[in-house]
């Protein structure tokens, strides 16, 4: 048990959840099913909360950058439906490690299996969403090809991928600095504002130069692109895969170090 | 191979100013090229060179004050605290009953706890529909068991958790402090359905208060001082000193 060092046991751990994955897949379904308990239409107010954002939003924003409305409602359909799942995933990742301190602290389950648990949620979210969008592309005639849906299941692949990361790394840090998540409360609120999912950077000046800077911007973009019938710039592209390659390293140090020490925190 | 716990020059340190090492601090001694205000830790040792070795059969009794490190033994046999220092070698499968409060959620059904509960302890999804109805009859919760956990009393609650942790038969049982909540009624029947389940498991750790259960289930006492060992032997030798020492 000792022999094993740090590394062997995170990649041990990272793994171990394969086995677990049917468990997981119950947790999440459960989740969910729970949250929505004792409300009268379920979880149909995920798509009617998309919705109503949906519509507020255009209303508003095709007269503030005078665009055509379909053009608009195309754009913020296909963005903020990856940006819940992005921002969902960060927000939950503060508490991560917290409410499910009564099971890892009781018995042996790998720390890596609520991060899975908590992306498979979103997931299911992020699925629950797309009649939303099957609408948009029958009104609005967005080209659908095999190799778009290709490319849309490769940006959430990527995404989950990415967000799993940031779950660990967030997770982690929030146990052991309880100023994170106030940290991450305030960032989130912005960054849905400073993030172009209700502004299009090509409409206002200089607005593609400061989407440049937003990491979250390509997260969104990896989705939102084939979700609108386009592919992913070659910049952008670079970006995706190097956002994911430096969060992959920097979240499996980080669980390296510190993933048997979780259970002290708190 | 034969079930074993062997545990060699086991100690285990917590480290406890974690108030101390706030964000800040631990930003600002990053910077600080001479470390002297990085947040030092200090650390209390709460294992102390522990060398056990259990086999087969064994029923042992952990016994010691509050803060003698029973609990943080069996979490550190159960794999849930690692340590560095000193060794753990474990055959066959552990099961921990360390809390009756296993962060179900409370808004799940009776039934809906059964299940999610045994899946977390690692039964697979085939055996749940087989040992469901056993669980809720023994539990005796009757119509109940349709409610949300949330509306159960404490009592109740303890009668669910502890049906569903003893529906499984594990090797190596870990047991902190049970059977010392629930009520008069229920008390002696879990207790036979108890000592059914140590019977069938290979090793059984228990720790407790109750020296009278200690003296019944085990045949044999480790008495922890101070995260070490202050003795380990025969149940009726280890309870007479450690009855003495307290008197």
């Amino acid at each position: 048990m000792n022999s094993k060092s740090l590394v062997q046991k995170a990649i041990d751990d990272l793994f171990e959840s394969w086995r677990w994955r049917r468990v997981i897949l119950y947790y999440a379904y459960n989740e969910i099913k729970l949250r929505y308990r004792g409300s009268a239409i379920g979880p149909f107010w995920l798509v009617l909360n998309t919705l109503i954002q949906i519509s507020t939003l255009s209303i508003i924003y095709t007269r503030v950058f005078n665009i055509d409305a379909g053009e608009y409602i195309k754009w913020i359909t296909c963005g903020i439906i990856p940006w819940g799942f992005i921002a969902a995933s960060i927000t939950d990742g503060c508490t991560l490690y917290k409410v499910s301190r009564k099971i890892y602290s009781n018995q042996k389950i790998p720390m890596s299996f609520f991060a899975y648990k908590l992306i498979v949620v979103n997931n299911i979210i992020f699925l629950h969403q797309l009649p939303i969008y099957v609408l948009v592309v029958l009104f609005f005639h967005i080209p659908i090809t095999l190799f778009g849906l290709i490319n849309i299941i490769l940006g959430i692949a990527c995404v989950s991928f990415i967000c799993l990361c940031i779950v660990i790394v967030i997770g982690i840090l929030s146990e052991r600095f309880h100023d994170i998540p106030q940290i991450i409360t305030n960032i989130m609120n912005l960054a849905f504002l400073a993030t172009p999912i209700i502004w299009i950077p090509k409409l206002i000046p200089k607005g593609e130069l400061i989407a440049q800077f937003n990491p979250l911007y390509y997260m969104v973009q990896a989705i939102r692109a084939p979700l609108m019938g386009e592919t992913l710039s070659l910049f952008e592209l670079q970006m995706v895969i190097g956002i994911s390659v430096v969060m992959g390293i920097f979240a499996f140090t980080l669980f390296t170090r510190c993933r048997h020490r979780i259970v002290f925190w708190g | 191979m034969s079930t074993s716990i062997k545990l060699s020059n086991l100690s285990l340190d917590f480290k406890y100013n974690f108030s101390d090492s706030s964000l800040r601090k631990t930003l600002v001694g990053l910077f600080d090229k001479n470390k002297k205000r990085m947040p030092e830790s200090k650390t209390i040792k709460v294992l102390d060179d522990i060398s056990l070795d259990i086999h087969d059969g064994d029923r042992v009794g952990i016994v010691g004050l509050n803060g003698a490190g029973k609990t943080t033994l069996l979490r550190t046999i159960a794999g849930i605290y690692e340590t560095d220092e000193g060794q753990v070698n474990i055959n066959g499968k552990v099961t921990s009953f360390l809390s009756i409060n296993n962060g179900s959620h409370p808004d799940l059904t009776g039934y809906e706890t059964i299940k999610s509960q045994l899946l977390i302890m690692g039964v697979p999804f085939e055996q749940i529909d087989r040992l469901t109805p056993e669980i809720a009859a023994f539990s005796e919760l009757g119509d109940f068991m349709n409610l949300q956990v949330k509306h159960y009393s404490s009592g109740m609650s303890m009668r669910l958790s502890f049906s569903i942790v003893t529906s499984i038969h594990p090797e190596i049982l870990l047991m902190d402090e049970w059977l010392s909540t629930g009520d008069l009624k229920f008390i002696h029947k879990a207790e036979k359905k108890l000592s059914a389940l140590v019977d069938k498991s290979k090793i059984l750790l228990l720790t407790s208060h109750d020296l009278e259960l200690i003296e019944k289930t085990c045949n044999k006492v480790l008495w922890l001082e101070k995260g070490k060992i202050r003795e380990f032997d025969k149940t009726a030798k280890t309870l007479k000193a450690y009855q003495k020492s307290s008197e």
